[in-house]
């Protein structure tokens, strides 16, 4: 009888294997060794069909030579009222299935596949209860074999002990899309190497020395999905030197190609991919939101969505979201739909356009508001999909306790708990305890960085879960659900409102899950909170203060001032902190110069001690522009800095008109550099045609085709966004920017009388030494 | 040239046109037809502007309320729940409109012969359903479904296809 040792450790890496079943990695407790074991994983799907059908599949299965084996079973299909009858096909091992199923699809097209298409990962958390980075205890055989496993962590803890991966960091030292990088930087324990790819054979060896001493956990690397792992395989076979990449002796890198997809109107690009077996590559550059949670972020998505830490880094949220729900299915015994059949309800017109209908908007009061609150609701579409248990299978299902939804004909069943908010709940609270543990935690705090990025994590996957609930290729989804997700969201918006209004509040704007509110002598928390206790009690939603704002500015359209924009504003909170949305600043295809002179202008209004004396403030920002302006003139800025970045947003030939970004993509083109749609392309607007020049050219642009007339432009209406709230009309900036006019007074300062011709002396001379003409704007 | 008209008789029509025609043209048919009775509209490319439908019954001075009433939609956003869609069955004499059928058929996540096989189960349904009431499938077929678009093609009773009116050559003086 074989003895069995005992470990304790965190999963670091699970695959599955053709002969051993599923491959696991083990980082040992004092993280020193790390341990491959190994279990048998017998892995099953079902098929559902007419008798005959099934019949013929029988028949076809019996004469493989395959061992599998075939039963009966009656299951359920969360879309189906009663439970199916469908044919169970096991194999022994995951591969195999994988195998079998690619045949089956084939072979027998007409026939409703379960549990077919599921990763190994979620399989088997699903069976064991273990995640990665799950700290377990394990029974195995000297070789290596697992009798038990037991978990004994939670993803839902907060405060799970930060596992020691050993990383290594590896960087060329210049983006390969733009230059070939003479370079590679590592990073190892506190140590920096540099290794120059010009000595190839050396390069290798002094890398595998490292891979061999240290063995690191985690290859961290920049470009490394798109380029590096080729890269290092080309010098590998060229020099016949093995590289130690895998942990995994005799496995090859599992690639995956390149891909696009469209999402929410917009083209989203997702790069090639590299991943290895028993050691975690996460290539930056391909990690998704990595500039937002880093790696502290991906270790949550892993643990939460239970999928391969390589893995988590690299899919969507909304595929993060499914696999939570996949994993809830699974452990419930329900069927997993490979694909999904069940169809939207037939409605009439007139209920389609009452269903229908997204988020509430009230749109905002333009101008510049003084002491004002912004109320909302915490994660509010998920909130709702769990406090109201909204889920495919709960809407649309009469019972005793059935709820209706405000504005559509649609039960909710509430006798029993949905998919969905079974799979909610436990983020949901996470995140809320999260959030609890941060409003109090000083950020020097050493779990602050973590805590944030988990929260943060847990956002992006919380976001997405409502729009997957409506999404076409979602496993659980169902349009009614997504419809009675803002139906609630739109009522509890308007008994928000309501409450505000009762309590003597003013509403300001309101959007989707948030509202504006000000209220004469309501300056400090405690004078919110009344409204927060009341809003809570009517909706039943949770909901927080985001802030208070000394002063906020609500925007209207640049063709017509009468016109508001909803969700475009920036606000300075007490504290001292901006909130901005939808200006310049924010958005990815505005040049860094550009965000950069905004911001200065946001500083400069910061300084004003109440929304009073903004105004006051104008000279500085006056002479900011004419500083910023007469250094571009001069090509002072450098060329980095002036660089826009936009989307492609569909191949090039189905231009009929070309965009800057797609001329800019043409010239790329031209030198075998090929963007696919949704990838970004850099370039500098230029004089003459064809108006662009792309960045990742081989050359370098002489600096003096920049056309810095469109660059003035562009300052000018981002000026514009921050000026406007403060009466300056566009016509005056224009004349500030572009005449060499000076600052003469605030807008409304003139008495009518005063002619736009008239010079201004008194109060305001000390900013007219230069002033030639004067112009003033009359408000 | 010919002008369209609005099919009455049980038959499989197919109207090739481009975005912009058939969006105008299918608005007015379902308009039309909702109109005189019931309607069945089954959307293939989420296109079913139910808000210019609104604007179109207002303009014919209809009573909103009852025409909208009489317009049934259900929307197919793959390939597989078209052909579910489609296979259900289907009021009897009812007028059908299926807007964008091949719109659902360019997804990534179905290979071609399982998109060719669905297909084939589409266009048995159709042909099913037009034999008790008229059925309109309305298309802006892209460059990649011409295989899907032949078959349609071979299975209908009748194709419409969408002519510009070119401006008269411009004679030169010699």
């Amino acid at each position: 009888m074989p003895s069995i040792n005992e470990l304790y450790g965190w999963l670091l890496d699970i695959y599955p294997d053709p002969v051993e079943g599923v491959i696991l990695w083990f980082l040992d407790e004092d993280g020193i060794q790390r341990h491959r074991l190994h279990q048998p994983f017998p892995t099953s799907f079902y098929v559902h069909g007419p008798s005959s059908n099934l019949r013929s599949l029988w028949r076809y299965l019996k004469s493989l030579p395959e061992p599998l084996q075939l039963s009966r079973a009656e299951k359920q299909d969360l879309f189906v009222e009663k439970p199916l009858s469908v044919l169970k096909i096991m194999t022994e091992t995951p591969p195999a299935q994988e195998r079998l199923f690619n045949q089956l699809k084939r072979s027998f097209p007409g026939l409703v596949y379960y549990n077919a298409d599921i990763s190994v990962d979620l399989r088997y958390a699903a069976q064991t209860g273990v995640f990665p980075l799950a700290r377990c205890r394990v029974l195995a055989t000297d070789e290596g074999e697992i009798k038990t496993l037991e978990t004994l962590d939670s993803p839902w803890a907060i405060d799970s002990p930060q596992v020691p991966l050993l990383v290594m960091a590896l960087s060329p030292d210049s983006n390969p899309d733009h230059r070939e990088p003479i370079s590679l930087k590592v990073h190892l324990q506190g140590r920096h190497y540099t290794f120059p790819f010009r000595d190839e054979r050396g390069l290798l060896i002094k890398l595998q020395a490292l891979l061999r001493r240290y063995d690191p956990d985690l290859l961290l690397t920049v470009w490394g999905d798109n380029w590096l792992i080729d890269k290092l395989h080309q010098l590998m076979e060229k020099h016949h030197i093995t590289l130690s990449l895998n942990r995994e002796k005799g496995l090859g890198v599992e690639r995956r190609e390149e891909r696009f997809y469209h999402s929410y109107g917009g083209v989203i690009y997702r790069g090639p991919q590299a991943r290895l077996f028993g050691r975690i590559h996460i290539s930056t550059e391909n990690t998704v939101m990595y500039h937002d949670y880093g790696l502290e972020g991906v270790y949550e998505m892993a643990r939460v969505t239970s999928l391969r830490i390589q893995t988590a880094a690299r899919v969507s949220p909304g595929t993060g979201i499914s696999s939570m729900q996949i994993l809830t299915a699974l452990r419930q015994d329900l069927l997993v739909p490979w694909h999904k059949q069940q169809v939207e309800w037939s409605k009439s017109a007139y209920n389609l356009l009452q269903s229908d209908r997204g988020g509430l908007v009230f749109q905002p009061t333009v101008g510049l508001h003084a002491n004002v609150a912004e109320i909302d609701f915490i994660s509010m579409y998920p909130s709702i999909m769990e406090h109201f248990n909204i889920s495919p299978e709960t809407v649309g299902k009469s019972s005793k306790n059935s709820t209706f939804v405000p504005e559509l004909e649609l039960n909710i069943d509430q006798d029993q708990r949905g998919l969905v908010p079974d799979t909610l709940q436990p983020l949901l609270e996470k995140r809320i305890r999260l959030k609890q543990e941060l409003a109090g935690m000083d950020p020097r705090d050493a779990r602050w960085h973590p805590f944030q990025a988990r929260s943060s994590a847990h956002k992006w996957l919380l976001v997405t879960c409502f729009g997957y609930l409506g999404y076409k290729n979602a496993r659980f989804g169902r349009i009614e659900a997504h419809e009675a997700v803002t139906a609630y969201g739109r009522e509890a918006l308007l008994q928000a409102k309501e409450a505000a209004e009762e309590l003597g509040f003013r509403v300001l704007h309101m959007y989707v899950d948030g509202l504006w509110v000000q209220k004469e002598g309501a300056s400090q928390i405690a004078d919110f909170q009344p409204l927060l206790e009341e809003i809570l009690d009517r909706t039943g939603l949770p909901i927080s203060l985001d802030g208070i704002y000394r002063w906020i500015a609500f925007l209207s359209s640049r063709p017509d001032p009468r016109v508001p924009v909803a969700n475009r504003y920036f606000g300075l909170f007490k504290n001292g902190t901006w909130k901005v949305r939808g200006i310049e600043v924010r958005r990815d295809d505005t040049s860094k110069w550009v965000k950069k002179v905004q911001r200065e202008m946001l500083d400069l209004l910061a300084k004003a001690p109440d929304a009073g004396q903004l105004v006051d403030q104008l000279p500085r920002i006056h002479a900011l522009l004419q500083t910023r302006l007469s250094a571009l003139r001069q090509r002072k800025i450098p060329l980095e800095e002036l660089l826009i970045s936009q989307k492609i947003s569909r191949s090039l030939e189905e231009f009929k008109v070309p965009s800057p970004a797609a001329k800019a993509a043409a010239q790329l083109a031209a030198i075998d550099k090929n963007l696919i749609p949704g990838q970004r392309v850099r370039f500098l607007y230029t004089r003459g045609k064809p108006g662009v020049f792309a960045w990742d050219l081989e050359e370098r642009p002489d600096p003096k085709i920049v056309d810095i007339d469109r660059y003035a432009e562009l300052l000018c209406r981002a000026a514009y966004t921050i000026l406007q709230p403060l009466g300056v009309e566009e016509r005056t900036l224009r004349w500030w920017m572009f005449t060499n006019a000076g600052y003469g007074a605030p807008p409304g300062f003139l008495p009518d009388s005063c002619s736009q011709e008239t010079p201004l002396l008194g109060d305001y001379s000390w900013t007219m030494h230069h002033l030639d003409p004067v112009f003033f704007s009359a408000h | 040239m010919e002008l369209i008209t609005l099919p009455h008789t049980p038959s499989l029509q197919l109207l090739i046109a481009p975005s912009d025609f058939q969006r105008k043209a299918s608005l007015q048919f379902i308009a039309e037809l909702a109109q005189t009775g019931p309607v069945r509209v089954l959307d293939g490319g989420n296109r079913f502007d139910v808000l210019a439908l609104n604007r179109e019954l207002r303009r014919r001075e209809l009573l909103l309320y009852t025409a909208l009433e009489h317009i049934q939609v259900a929307r197919a956003f793959t390939c597989y729940q078209m052909t579910t869609l489609l296979e259900e069955p289907a009021p009897q004499g009812i007028p059908t409109l299926v807007l964008n059928l091949l719109a659902t058929f360019q997804d990534e996540n179905a290979s071609l012969p399982e998109r060719l096989r669905l297909l084939g189960i589409c266009l048995h349904s159709l042909i099913k359903n037009a034999r008790h009431a008229p059925v309109l499938v309305v298309l802006h077929p892209q460059s990649d479904e011409e295989p899907f678009l032949v078959r349609i093609r071979e299975n209908a009773d009748r194709v419409w296809v969408f002519e510009s009116l070119y401006p008269a050559t411009q004679l030169t003086l010699l």
